[in-house]
């Protein structure tokens, strides 16, 4: 099946390359975004893997679920078509609610050398490898916006914010990695 | 201020949002007008400890009740609510 992957919400709006010493990588991918929340007392299963705890990820078969909150999660894959995640989410829909959440929120993704020094200038926890790392999670604040702040490699962080926010996020991104230089990719 | 979030571990005030006085119990509905003025308006200033709702408004979103020192800033203690 062929499935037609929409725009992402900042498309158009990347900055033009900017030359420098290390320079920072930033993407747009086009992900698939679903919400979880576990109702009362019940435990959502049955995605073949444990949801994480907090502060952490968790990965099987292309779907990455990141905590978010307590007894809450964001699930997160590749565009496979409108819907094909909320779908593939279904077996947790007796003990959660299930919301698709693919337009509402985006992704950023930022790479390189320079990708946690751009976003220690923007955000204020510890990024620190001895304490954050590759898979770990955090809901926090990065250029006063709420963001999900998801370390995807040890040189690579994936920042999941409301769609209509992005724009302001990207252009705070470019700002900071200016030393630095970026580029798409 | 850093206010040591039990689900986020410490985290910058500017991510939490203040939700009032925690010490506040819900009058009985048929405590009488006075009683419910009171829980609505009235609240006390204290310099010194307090109990108070917090919630980690642009983190995990969970309301946490924080014994904080109204003029230290220090915080004594933090549990969900
Ligand atoms: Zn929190």
């Amino acid at each position: 099946m062929s499935a037609v992957e929409p725009l992402h919400p900042l498309a158009g709006l990347m900055p033009a390359p900017l030359p420098g010493p290390d320079p920072l990588r930033l993407g747009l991918p086009r992900r698939e975004l679903v919400q979880v929340t576990a109702r009362h007392g019940a435990d959502p299963t049955g995605l073949g893997f444990a949801l994480p705890g907090p502060g952490e990820s968790a990965e099987t078969a292309g779907i990455t679920a990141l905590w978010m909150q307590p007894r809450g999660w964001l699930l997160s894959a590749p565009w496979d078509g409108e819907g094909a995640l909320l779908t593939r989410a279904a077996p947790l829909a007796p003990a959660a609610a299930l919301v698709d959440q693919s337009h509402g929120r985006c992704t950023i993704r930022l790479a390189g050398a320079k990708s946690r020094a751009v976003l220690a200038k923007l955000c204020r926890i510890d990024l620190h490898p001895r304490i954050f790392g590759p898979g770990r999670v955090a809901a926090t604040q990065v250029a006063h916006l709420a963001c999900l702040l998801h370390q995807a490699e040890p040189e690579a962080f994936e920042l999941i914010v409301f769609s209509t926010l992005a724009a302001n996020l990207l252009d705070a991104l470019a700002s900071a990695a200016a030393e630095y230089g970026y580029a798409p990719g | 201020m850093r206010i040591p979030c039990p689900h986020c571990g410490p985290r910058d005030e500017a991510e939490f949002a203040y939700r009032g006085d925690a010490t506040k119990q819900r009058p009985a509905p048929d405590a009488g007008i006075e009683a419910f003025h009171d829980y609505v308006y009235l609240r006390a200033n204290p310099r010194g400890w307090h109990e108070e709702w917090w919630q980690h408004a642009a983190g995990c979103r969970a309301w946490l009740r924080v014994r904080r020192h109204t003029v230290t800033h220090e915080i004594a203690a933090v549990t969900p609510a």
